[in-house]
């Protein structure tokens, strides 16, 4: 146990990051899960999931909640960008920056060749980086379209048949892609991948551990330590 | 065998032989009593009630039916004396139709799902305008069912029917199934095909094949199959489709208020979507719509309803749906990228340090 406690950490997310972040694993859970078994509906294990929600009303409920918890989140990012100086330092370094595809490419090139050195990124890897602004775009995708099949039968009413038909597509396409591109990549980028595995503590502590740190993230990690970054 | 004994027997038989023609004189002899007033054409009686009762029996047609080797009482088991001192009762078909009977009838148990079926409680309810066996098989000229000269013939089937649904008889004629089926056509649906025969439930049993639950299963008996419907020009992923749609799904799941096929299409008077009298024509749509959606306006009728994002009809629809599965796949593709090149450095830097460690921090820890 002491032994454990000697490893040196870094912190990476603030308290109120990692409740955020909670919730946001919880609002797109919400979101996957309701509108998967909708997606996948002719199969065993959607149909159980949709009993589980009380049926199709309590799919729709599940799902809408899911979508107001999201939005919810995206407003409180909004916020903590006007009012917090950390958040707007993160959101300084998570701009991306060509030299962003040329460390990406020198980190396949590392992967394959092995020569070299292997790339030291920021405080953001370029794959990171990629999430954060892929996710937003999906989001604003997933609620204008989602906003639409809120009450299909009013949008039919409103706009058409066919533009509702439209939305329902790219409403379902998107999730998948999401799914795979946000939950799948993000865990194995993040939890599984370089040295991380079982996970990366940072979602529970906010800390994760110095040498991985060093090694993801080292230019950041030499920023810090010529102390022109705490 | 012996002399006397070979006599014996001789004799035996001779007396069976006789005893039997005997009997079948007799048996004639009872048609022949009961065709000395019932064979007479014009034999009729009028009720106190004022309805006239035909009571003339060809009895060549009789001959040509199904029950040809029947005599009168076979049937009419009740009558015993000429004139019948009690009116006869109607004929109880059960009395041969049943399985396990050893008069020569079909060993089916037909009887017993017509007793389940709407017309067999209303029977037994006693309302007086429900079928018996006799509404729609005849009763002296019964014929096999696929004789075209048969009451229960296919394409005669309709008109037994109407009979009595005289109203969903004249709807269903001027429909395309209608209409096709006077054509001569051998796909077209009768009555029983939705409805089934002896088994017919009202729409609102939960096992009847008209019941909400089970519409599109009914439709899709036809409506599915490419062999038929491309002879027609119809699309046979119409049944595929209303089960992705928002109503398919929503009837899956128990919400019957959702639209079958029959809301839509309606169940006896279907006409194609190009009739300008069809609920499905675009200039219908929104009063069919509005049935469930008031307010339903010229938008429902902007866009296909049975739309299917896997076909090129489905336009915009499709290509968008194509993009995404492209988009999808990629990111699949990706992410199993990204795995591999990181599995196949790791192998390699482990390699490079001997193998000594495995799971060394040096080879484990990447960017």
């Amino acid at each position: 146990m002491t032994k454990q406690r000697r490893v040196p950490m870094v912190e990476r997310m603030s308290l109120w990051q990692r409740v955020v972040h909670g919730i946001l694993i919880l609002a797109i859970l919400m979101l996957v899960v309701s509108g998967l078994a909708l997606v996948y509906h002719q199969h065993g294990w959607a149909q159980a999931l949709i009993a589980a929600m009380g049926g199709l009303g309590g799919r729709a409920v599940v799902h809408k909640a899911g979508a107001v918890l999201l939005v919810l989140v995206g407003l409180s990012h909004l916020l903590s960008l006007m009012v917090s100086p950390r958040y707007r330092r993160d959101m300084r370094e998570s701009v991306p920056r060509l030299s962003d595809l040329r460390q990406g490419w020198s980190g396949v090139l590392w992967r394959t060749t092995g020569k070299g050195q292997p790339p030291r990124y920021g405080r953001f890897t370029p794959m990171q980086k990629f999430q954060y602004w892929g996710l937003l775009a999906c989001c604003l995708v997933m609620g204008a379209s989602g906003a639409v099949l809120w009450s299909p039968q009013a949008s039919v009413g409103l706009l058409s048949k066919r533009f509702v038909d439209l939305m329902l597509v790219v409403h379902s396409s998107q999730a998948q892609v999401i799914f795979i591109l946000f939950i799948l990549w993000h865990l194995y980028d993040i939890h599984l991948a370089g040295g991380n595995f079982p996970m990366n503590p940072a979602w529970l502590t906010g800390k994760m551990r110095e040498d991985l740190f060093k090694a993801q993230h080292g230019a950041e990690w030499d920023a810090m330590q010529k102390g022109t970054k705490e | 065998m012996t002399g006397p004994s070979m006599l014996r027997l001789r004799r035996i038989l001779w007396v069976g032989l006789v005893a039997a023609a005997f009997a079948t004189a007799a048996y004639a002899q009872e048609d022949v009593r009961c065709l000395s007033c019932h064979g007479k054409p014009g034999f009729r009686k009028t009720l106190p009630s004022g309805q006239v009762l035909e009571l003339f029996v060809d009895p060549n047609l009789l001959r040509l039916s199904v029950h040809k080797d029947k005599h009168c009482v076979d049937c009419h088991a009740d009558v015993s004396e000429v004139p019948h001192p009690v009116t006869p009762q109607p004929v109880n078909c059960r009395r041969c139709h049943y399985n396990g009977n050893t008069s020569g009838a079909p060993q089916l148990a037909k009887y017993l799902e017509f007793e389940r079926s709407v017309h067999g409680k209303a029977l037994a309810a006693g309302n007086p305008k429900a079928p018996t066996c006799q509404d729609c098989h005849g009763s002296h000229f019964i014929l096999p069912g696929s004789d075209p000269r048969s009451r229960v013939f296919r394409a005669n089937i309709p008109q037994v029917c109407g009979t009595c649904h005289l109203k969903i008889f004249a709807e269903y004629e001027a429909s395309i199934h209608g209409k096709a089926l006077a054509k001569g056509n051998p796909d077209a649906p009768v009555c029983t095909s939705c409805h089934g025969e002896h088994n017919i439930e009202k729409p609102e049993e939960t096992t009847s094949t008209v019941n909400p639950r089970h519409v599109a299963n009914t439709c899709a008996k036809c409506h599915d199959k490419v062999v038929i419907m491309e002879k027609y020009g119809v699309n046979a992923e119409q049944v595929a489709t209303y089960e992705e749609s928002f109503h398919g799904i929503a009837n899956e799941f128990g919400v019957l208020k959702a639209a079958n096929c029959a809301s839509c299409h309606t169940a006896h008077d279907i006409l194609p979507p190009s009739d300008p009298r069809s609920s499905v024509n675009p200039a219908n749509i929104p009063k069919t719509c509005g049935k469930c959606h008031p307010g339903a306006n010229a938008n429902f009728a902007n866009g296909r309803i049975h739309i299917d994002a896997k076909d090129k009809s489905a336009g915009i629809v499709y290509w968008v749906a194509l993009g995404f599965k492209i988009l999808t796949l990629s990111t699949l593709a990706g992410l199993f990228i990204h795995i591999g090149l990181d599995l196949y450095r790791k192998i390699r830097n482990h390699q490079k340090a001997g193998g000594a460690k495995p799971g060394a921090p040096s080879s484990e820890i990447q960017p």
